[in-house]
């Protein structure tokens, strides 16, 4: 039996390149790691609810009863980036709760923390109003040219599990360990990142994301 | 190398794990998910191979999650390593309250005084004790694994099942949380998944 995780991820002799790993389990997020910016609350969730069985985690969600259109807000490490953009894996268990059309949300690595998005070098996936489907979302590293790359499953209000990787000048979306997409027009950013998880209200009903597992390590 | 990842150490990718959380207890300051209940002094243990010790006063107290529940009444596991250093009562487990009361329950009660190890678990009204036929209290560390299933509630002891109880189940959704009774416990690991 192995008795350390470190052997469990790392082949003998290795130096373990940096990884990070949240369950947003507890009272409430470690604000001593995550920062927040924008317009938008973060809690725990408290569902009491049958579902919250294999829920539970962070939600991500306008804390106001009026949500407003055109505001947003980014959950991220307050600009310490310590993930490669070109050799990266990162895991997230995400459910986008709302109406498509109401708002979006995206969730990976990128380069700003920032409220407002656009600030360039996104590595992720989006959910709600950019595309119908499940889909890949990248920019370059100005934010200027973004790709959307639709997957084959609808956008839903489940549970998901995600992992966006990539390895030199591709990067893959898969959905559930079995759905891929490939980001195809190379948008993609070129500096160091961070984990990010956001919100954008199109309108002025609610919208929300939730996730209950984050990883995010350098290959 | 085993796994790309901690998720596939648990689950593979086509699965959408469940909520799983663990704790070291190790740093210069407990991690701010832990919220203190009722009277006490926590702190971290300056020693080789200790973690975390609360000091418990004015009755139960202990840290937990404020009332974020995320673990099951039904199909969850909740582990601990935990010892006593003084005498009256060791208590961790699962609870679906703040406060002291024994209603939606189910922890570990290792009581100087009594003569063998308890379960205790509540229901919305009535709580109820088991009593291990084997355990007695004593200031070593034990490793408590709490298992709560659709039919019943399993205590093992250090690897081995000691007490399963049926009787005054919780209903409600769950918090870890570690801590005692006008005592000094220590805690090393601890960790609570849904199954």
């Amino acid at each position: 039996m192995t008795k350390s995780i470190y052997d469990q991820l790392n082949a003998s002799g290795t130096v373990a390149k940096q990884r990070t790993v949240d369950t947003f389990s507890g009272d409430q997020i470690d604000f001593t790691q995550w920062s927040t910016s924008g317009d938008f609350g973060f809690n725990l969730a408290n569902n009491d609810s049958s579902e919250f069985y294999n829920g539970g985690g962070v939600i991500l969600k306008w804390y106001n009863a009026n949500p407003v259109a055109g505001r947003e807000g980014v959950l991220a490490y307050d600009n310490k980036r310590q993930f490669s953009p070109t050799n990266f894996v990162w895991i997230m268990n995400c459910k986008w709760t709302g109406t498509r059309t109401s708002g979006v949300s995206r969730f990976g690595i990128k380069r700003y923390s920032d409220g407002t998005f656009n600030g360039g070098g996104v590595a992720g996936a989006t959910l709600g109003s950019d595309n119908a489907k499940i889909s890949a979302y990248t920019t370059n590293e100005t934010g200027g040219q973004i790709s959307v790359v639709a997957s084959t499953i609808d956008v839903d209000n489940v549970y998901h599990n995600y992992k966006g990787a990539r390895s030199g000048s591709a990067y893959t979306l898969l959905i559930d360990g079995v759905t891929s997409v490939t980001e195809t027009n190379g948008y993609l950013p070129v500096n160091a990142s961070q984990p990010f998880l956001y919100c954008y209200n199109n309108d002025t009903t609610h919208h929300s994301l939730n996730c209950n597992y984050l990883e995010v390590y350098n290959t | 190398m085993a796994f790309p990842s901690v998720y596939e150490m648990f689950t593979p990718l086509t699965t959408v794990r469940k909520q799983h959380f663990w704790e070291y207890f190790s740093g210069a300051t407990l991690n701010s998910r832990w919220t203190q209940q009722g009277s006490g002094t926590p702190s971290m243990v300056n020693e080789v191979d200790e973690g975390f010790q609360f000091i418990s006063t004015g009755g139960d107290s202990y840290m937990a999650f404020n009332n974020i529940r995320p673990f099951s009444p039904t199909a969850s596991v909740f582990i601990v390593e935990a010892k006593r250093t003084a005498s009256n009562g060791l208590r961790t487990g699962l609870r679906g309250n703040n406060g002291t009361s024994n209603t939606q329950v189910a922890y570990v009660n290792e009581w100087s005084s009594n003569s063998n190890l308890v379960l205790r678990t509540g229901d919305a009204s009535s709580d109820s004790d088991a009593t291990s036929t084997s355990l007695v209290p004593n200031t070593n560390w034990n490793l408590y694994k709490i298992e709560c299933t659709s039919s019943k509630i399993n205590l093992s002891v250090n690897g081995v099942l000691d007490i399963e109880k049926t009787s005054n189940r919780p209903t409600i959704g769950l918090q870890p949380f570690v801590g005692g009774y006008n005592s000094t416990s220590r805690f090393k690991y601890c960790e609570a998944y849904n199954t």
